[in-house]
């Protein structure tokens, strides 16, 4: 596969500043460069990303429209691996299905290989349904979108699915972590082209194709966990997304059938009881 | 003149590559040992979880799953702390109660009930005994994916698929118990009143297999093979649950650990096992204990308004934990 002219001999000197980065061979101040430079104290400097400033203003762009939606829906074909005990990497696949009403609804569902779900918050209280074993589960949240993907990741280990697109603020939660960005080129997915940007995170390396033209949106997301065995891949293809569409507010009421049984969160703390 | 910048570019990039793939080689496996399924460190630090629960591929978040933390990191993942899937801040909760390890991959609940099991096995010399929709596998020195089609099952069956070694090692990892936690739920040894190793508890049969051993119980003679008890009976031999206190040189074909506590036990579909000097020894399902797929055969009872599942005299209660749902041994609800 050829790489445009987009990306330039710049980027190949952004990955491999990464590199060092990553490695920790060329950061002062991590052990491995102390050890090396004995006539320099170890400093403790910030690593400086190295972003882009192209891949990161269509990140920009492509967060304003998202900031500016009242409300979206979205699909996404998501596929991810997962490791075997026996070292067989294996590929499951499922569909989400996301409505946004800004600041505060989220019906998300996921119909997938392994685990159907559904998710419906409305500002204060969030409804988890598990169609396949019938459980249900209510629980009290923060008024906003943000503070409840926060309040769940940190009380309860949850997460809603495409987290990030979900935030007030997707630029923020996309580039927090990421020490390198570069621009690879073009992509057509979807019959739309994309501009096709890759991040890397010490832990993750991140891909992101943004559509041209007036609304920058997502057109897919490729996340590679670089420190897990196997070294999993998540993905995530969107498709069909509506911007400010009008949005049946009965979508965010939950939908429990009768037979469903209601069950408890474990908060994360319990576990240390 | 744009080409051979380009080339000088990249022949510094491979020299670059090499001085770092040195400098990697000889760092130790920090990062590893910190780990954590996506990082060391917590989730604000950068997130981690691969898969936290697994809701399609664990969320797949940039913002909550790179750099730092982990799926290990946490909490619910406890299961992974120590090992090389535990971060080190292991604040992901999720909650699981008793350091059951390996809970995290989870991504489901049980999906297998009364189903019809459809497996492909590959690469292994497999026997698949399907009787009356349940499904018993015996899996005999083979790497074997069961993939179960009407409910998504995937069985990994570790305990066939590595020595004892391995198997420890990755019990030291906490990761494998998962998968047989979660995914084995065929586990027909003791479904109880499902079956046990295709037979079901309380069926007689005229001989016992070619090779058992004897295990005494309170000077009461059980015959072993398999994860099978026979109870002799007249002139025949009747299939019992694992009588509680039995000590068997070697564990049913498919087992998980889960801890309570520090103390390990093996959930061999239901029925709990505990090191002993002499093997293992035959247990009460342990209070606390967590487990992701509950044992065939597990009926459902509403108590006070919150539902239990049973199986062998032990009582589930289901709970959602981090993205999945998980089960938990607790006392007797009725007493």
């Amino acid at each position: 596969m050829e790489l445009s002219s987009n990306f330039s001999p710049w980027c190949f000197a952004v990955l491999i500043f990464a590199l060092f980065i990553i490695s920790g061979a060329a950061v002062p101040g991590s052990p491995s460069a102390a050890a090396q430079e004995t006539q320099a104290p170890p400093k403790t400097t910030e690593i400086k990303p190295v972003i882009d400033p192209e891949a990161d203003n269509l990140l920009k762009a492509m967060s304003a429209v998202l900031s500016k939606a009242k409300t979206y829906t979205v699909s996404a074909d998501v596929s991810y691996d997962r490791l075997m005990p026996s070292g067989l990497l294996l590929k499951f696949s499922g569909t989400v299905d996301v409505t946004v009403e800004r600041p505060n609804k989220v019906y998300a569902s996921f119909d997938g290989d392994i685990q159907d779900r559904k998710i419906w918050y409305t500002g204060s209280e969030m409804t988890v349904l598990d169609p396949d074993n019938g459980f249900y589960g209510a629980l009290k949240t923060p008024d906003t979108i943000d503070e409840t993907m926060d309040f769940l990741i940190n009380d309860y280990g949850m997460t809603i699915p495409l987290a990030d697109i979900l935030s007030a603020d997707s630029y923020k939660a996309f580039i927090t972590n990421a020490v390198a960005g570069v621009v690879v080129g073009e992509s057509t997915i979807n019959n739309k082209t994309c501009t096709h940007l890759a991040f890397v995170q010490k832990y993750i390396d991140w891909q992101i194709w943004i559509s041209d033209g007036a609304d920058k949106l997502p057109c897919k997301l490729v996340i590679n966990y670089k420190t897990v065995p196997g070294g999993p891949q998540y993905s995530a293809e969107f498709s069909h997304w509506s911007i400010d569409p009008s949005v049946d507010p009965s979508l965010f009421k939950p939908d429990i059938p009768a037979e469903a049984v209601k069950i408890d969160f474990l908060k994360m703390q319990e576990e240390n009881k | 003149m744009k080409k051979d910048k380009m080339r000088v570019i990249t022949k510094f990039f491979t020299v670059t590559a090499a001085v770092l793939l040195t400098i990697t080689l000889i760092l130790p496996l920090d990062s590893y040992a910190r780990g954590g399924f996506g990082g060391g460190g917590g989730f604000r630090g950068g997130g981690g979880g691969f898969d936290r629960g697994g809701f399609g591929g664990g969320g797949g978040s940039v913002r909550y799953g790179g750099g730092g933390g982990g799926f290990g990191g946490g909490g619910d993942y406890r299961g992974f702390q120590g090992g090389s899937y535990g971060g080190d801040r292991g604040d992901f909760g999720g909650g699981s109660y008793g350091q059951n390890r390996g809970d995290s991959f989870s991504s489901q609940g049980n999906r297998n009930f009364d189903n019809t099991d459809v497996n492909r096995n590959i690469n292994n010399d497999n026997v698949n005994r399907n009787i009356d929709n349940d499904n018993v596998n015996r899996n005999v020195d083979n790497n074997n994916i069961n993939r179960n089609v009407d409910n998504n099952n995937i069985n990994d069956n570790y305990r066939n698929s590595f020595n004892n070694d391995t198997v420890n090692v990755y019990n030291n990892n906490h990761y494998n118990d998962y998968w047989n936690d979660h995914w084995n739920t065929w586990g027909g040894y003791y479904s109880g009143w499902a079956f046990a190793g295709g037979l079901a508890v309380g069926a007689a049969v005229a001989s016992l297999p070619s090779s058992y051993s004897t295990v005494y119980v309170s000077g009461d003679p059980y015959y072993y093979t398999n994860g099978v008890y026979y109870a002799p009976q007249g002139t025949q031999y009747v299939v019992v649950p694992p009588p509680s206190g039995a000590v068997v040189t070697s564990l049913p074909p498919s087992c998980s650990t889960v801890y309570v506590q520090s103390s390990e036990y093996y959930n061999c579909g239901g029925a709990f096992y505990s090191n002993s000097s002499q093997g293992y020894q035959v247990v009460n399902a342990p209070i606390g204990a967590t487990i992701q797929t509950l044992p065939n055969g597990a009926e459902s009872k509403t108590i006070n308004g919150t539902t239990y599942y049973i199986f062998g005299g032990a009582y589930y209660q289901p709970f959602y934990s981090g993205n999945s749902v998980i089960y938990r041994i607790v006392p007797d609800p009725t007493t």
